[in-house]
């Protein structure tokens, strides 16, 4: 709080918006499923509530903490989410629901460790490239760690498997990278070796081709992989401009595993319309670009990564989440952030806001360009206009 | 409605148009029929109508009688683009399918079953069900008695159950049935439409009228089908062959679940299920899932699960007898009828075909008759030909009559066998048709003694 300044007021409530309107969705989603499952069609509600609360809380304990304070956490949450990752697939240990091994569970909580990795993996890179300032044109020093990094941490959750996550954690690091001034040459590189790789990957395991076909068209398979996305596409189709009315959406018709999670969003198209998704999508764009008006306003280069850190991971999982459901990206496990069922995903994203919250609270007006820091080559460490275009 | 001294043109003419001539008649309506068909040709139909004042034209239809009707009805034979027809329907005059005009007059609740498949044995399950819960209904529509004649009865039944095509359902306006079932769509009947996705907006024309209080049972197996629940204005509930449904009928260790959208689960066992084939397991949860509906009780349900035949000479059960079980599939003509009765079983069966040649390739038949056919006895002006194309592949004989046929195939049988009357041919050799091919079979049948009983070889 070292300019006392008052933390950015619309990036907290859009924040709240968006939750609160993904606590309704959930109800909506999720109310038939619960009562026939557990007797209680508040059951999601309540647990999603209970999330948000707890994770409004840890926001605003992160809103008041020096967010430098992270600098001395990067290291420590790092290994702790490696360690975690590891002991989700130990062989003694694993607890799989749908196939894969995704929870860690005590007792009743239960607790996604991949989420707590993105958080990590954002933090030591904000860390790492301020610290390597002026070295990254490096490939040993600027380049090298960073990719090592990820390259365990994706190893780790594509064993469990969750294939979603992985494209995640690369996406952050290469953005990153890349606005951190890395050459071009590393990066390009890396993903034209990622590509034999990535095709071995998805052939490997029978399911992972199967979704990759499917999204080219459902209907070829439409009473198994296809059957999920053909019902988003008939849900968007239904909900037309302003939707069927929220509660009276047809998708709770079917036992669809994942419509209170991962495919909420066809959710919203089908009970909100066209208008509940234009919101939606608009909440997510100003929430970005608010999210990046407190990286450009940081402080110091810390702050900078930080925040441009902590907005792609809302960015990226939001690009993610829609483009599967709207079937222009292939279908894999991603939550829309504070929208989704999902407490782990709910409380990182929050805790994601409230270090944005923080250093805008640090930040000072709009400074000139002599005192913004620039990457080695002149690449501002501020997003290209394709971080977020693509809404 | 009123039709007193209406001038209402029927189009098309044969059972329906009858029916509805005689029901537009006796509401004092001026009829005038128009066929594209000749007198010759309509003989029994003219014969059916002798003495009401009806006019005619035969032969082809001709334009100002259509602009002159003040109602046109049209039978479902009748494609409802021809010309014109447009034509009328461009100067606004009503035209509507027989099943509308039908509708506008019925004071019951309606159970309309539409789908490409099934119809019929749905519509029949679903008759018998009510039956059995004590409840009365009239079933006919497509199949046995037209609608329209049902509603020139004092309409006494508490339920009309009625299966309803895709062309009949075009050219409906108003219809609305209290429950409607669509079983499946899948690219039949491409000669009558201009593309498939006319067919679909055809079926789905059954839900155009429910509103909240109506039901519509889909199958959440067929994506088109499915489709309509993001469509339909009414409550919609499923029935799914391969995954559970939260409300609705699906199968669960070896029985229908039924799940009502109190959470309430409602078993019943296929233990005793006599009908065959994977589509007679959907048409069953179809018939379970709209009699749930109408509040019958589960028990009655159960007894007609448990004793319903199938529809004749549809793979229709017949008798079991020392632990032998004979199915009439009379109607099986063609050698993928056959196909799909031999897939329904997985026991040991005796199959009795043959007849006229219908001209057809046997070699379909082959690796099932190899699998699953203990014995084939051939008959019919057939019997040489198939010999030569199936017989290496099980133990075959040739007989002269059916008599004979059933003797050997029960002799040859042992408890656990299906003896079998699937032809994969016509029956015109030997019978008048298929319908007295099926009933002489199980007449001979009914009429066999004990296993001591060895037919003659």
């Amino acid at each position: 709080m070292s300019s006392g300044r008052r933390f950015d007021p619309l990036l907290l409530v859009t924040t709240m918006i968006l939750v609160s309107l993904g606590i309704i969705m959930v109800y909506s989603a999720s109310f038939v499923i619960a009562g026939q499952r557990f007797g209680d069609s508040y059951h999601f509600l309540k647990k999603q509530a209970m999330a948000a609360a707890l994770g409004i809380g840890l926001m605003f304990f992160v809103t008041k903490m020096n967010y430098h304070r992270w600098q001395i956490l990067a290291l420590p949450l790092l290994a702790l989410s490696g360690l975690l990752l590891g002991i989700l697939i130990l062989p003694g240990l694993r607890h799989e629901i749908g196939g894969s091994a995704r929870w860690l569970r005590f007792s009743f909580l239960s607790f996604q460790p991949a989420e707590l990795a993105k958080l990590a993996l954002v933090i030591y890179l904000a860390r790492s490239l301020t610290k390597k300032e002026g070295k990254m044109k490096s490939f040993k020093m600027g380049f090298l760690p960073h990719v090592i990094v990820l390259g365990v941490l994706f190893a780790l959750v594509l064993k469990q498997p969750d294939f979603g996550t992985g494209i995640v954690l690369a996406a952050l690091v290469f953005l990153l990278l890349f606005a951190a001034g890395t050459r071009l040459l590393f990066l390009g590189s890396a993903v034209l070796a990622a590509v034999p790789a990535f095709f071995y990957l998805a052939t490997r395991a029978h399911y992972r081709m199967e979704r990759l076909l499917i999204y080219l068209n459902p209907w070829n398979d439409p009473s198994n992989a296809g059957f999920q996305i053909i019902q988003s596409f008939l849900a968007f189709g239904a909900g037309k401009v302003f939707g069927v009315g929220l509660g009276d959406g047809r998708q709770k018709l079917f036992y669809l595993p994942e419509v209170h999670t991962d495919f909420i969003f066809s959710v919203i198209g089908e009970e909100l319309g066209l208008v509940g998704v234009t919101v939606v999508i608009g909440l997510f764009v100003f929430l970005i670009i608010r999210g990046f008006r407190a990286c450009y306003r940081a402080p110091d280069l810390f702050g900078t990564y930080l925040a441009l850190g902590m907005t792609l991971l809302i960015a990226i999982q939001t690009f993610l989440n829609m483009g599967v459901v709207m079937g222009l990206l292939p279908t894999k496990g991603s939550t829309l952030p504070f929208i989704s069922y999902g407490g782990t995903s709910l409380m990182i994203s929050l805790m994601a806001v409230g270090i944005l919250l923080n250093i805008s609270s640090q930040g000072g007006e709009l400074r000139d360009e002599n005192h913004h820091r620039r990457g080695g080559d002149g690449r501002a460490s501020l997003p290209g206009p394709g971080s977020h275009g693509s809404f | 409605m009123d039709l007193k001294d209406k001038k209402v043109l029927v189009v098309g003419l044969a059972r329906t148009g009858v029916a509805a001539v005689r029901f537009l008649a006796g509401r004092g309506a001026r009829v005038k029929v128009s066929d594209a068909k000749p007198a010759g040709e309509l003989g029994a139909a003219l014969k059916a109508l002798g003495g009401l004042p009806v006019e005619w034209e035969l032969g082809g239809h001709t334009l100002p009688t259509f602009l002159k009707a003040d109602l046109i009805v049209v039978s479902p034979g009748v494609p409802m683009d021809v010309e014109p027809l447009a034509k009328a329907r461009a100067e606004g005059i009503p035209v509507m399918s027989e099943v509308e005009l039908a509708s506008r007059f019925l004071r019951r609740p309606l159970i309309a079953i539409t789908g490409t498949n099934g119809k019929t044995t749905t519509t029949t399950l679903i008759g018998e069900m009510l039956r059995a819960c004590g409840k009365s209904a009239f079933v006919g529509g497509n199949i046995g008695n037209p609608l329209i004649e049902y509603v020139a009865t004092p309409q006494k039944e508490e339920w009309v159950v009625a299966e309803i095509s895709s062309f009949q359902l075009e050219g409906t306006l108003k219809f609305r049935p209290k429950i409607s079932a669509l079983l499946n769509i899948t690219e039949d009947h491409l000669d009558r439409y201009p593309n498939f996705q006319e067919y679909i907006r055809a079926k789905g024309m059954i839900f155009q009228n429910q509103d909240r209080e109506d039901w519509a049972v889909l199958n959440a197996d067929d994506p088109l089908t499915f489709q309509f629940a993001h469509r339909v204005e009414c409550q919609v509930i499923l029935f799914s062959a391969q995954r559970p449904v939260p409300v609705g009928s699906f199968l669960e260790k070896g029985g229908i679940s039924f799940q009502g959208a109190d959470g309430k689960k409602t078993r019943f066992s296929l233990e005793r299920l006599k009908i065959r084939g994977a589509h007679n397991l959907e048409n069953l949860m179809a018939a379970i899932t709209a009699c749930m509906i109408c509040g019958c009780p589960p028990e009655a349900l159960q007894g007609v699960i448990d004793e319903f035949p199938g529809l004749e000479h549809r793979l229709e059960w017949v008798r079991d007898m020392d632990g032998v079980t004979f199915f009439n599939d009379s109607k099986g003509t063609n050698v993928g009828a056959v196909v799909k009765s031999l897939v329904s079983f997985q026991r040991p069966i005796l199959l009795i075909a043959g007849g006229r040649d219908k001209g057809g390739d046997y070699g379909p038949l082959k690796r099932l008759i190899a699998e699953r056919v203990k014995g084939m006895a051939l008959i019919g002006e057939a019997k040489e030909g198939m010999d030569g194309a199936l017989g290496g592949l099980t133990e075959t004989v040739k007989v002269d009559t059916l008599e004979d046929a059933v003797h050997w195939a029960f002799s040859k049988a042992v408890p656990g066998d299906v003896v079998l009357l699937s032809p994969a041919c016509s029956s015109f050799d030997m019978f008048e048709n298929y319908q007295e091919r099926g009933k002489r079979f199980k007449s001979i049948v009914y009429g066999l003694e004990g296993h001591e009983f060895t037919g003659p070889r």
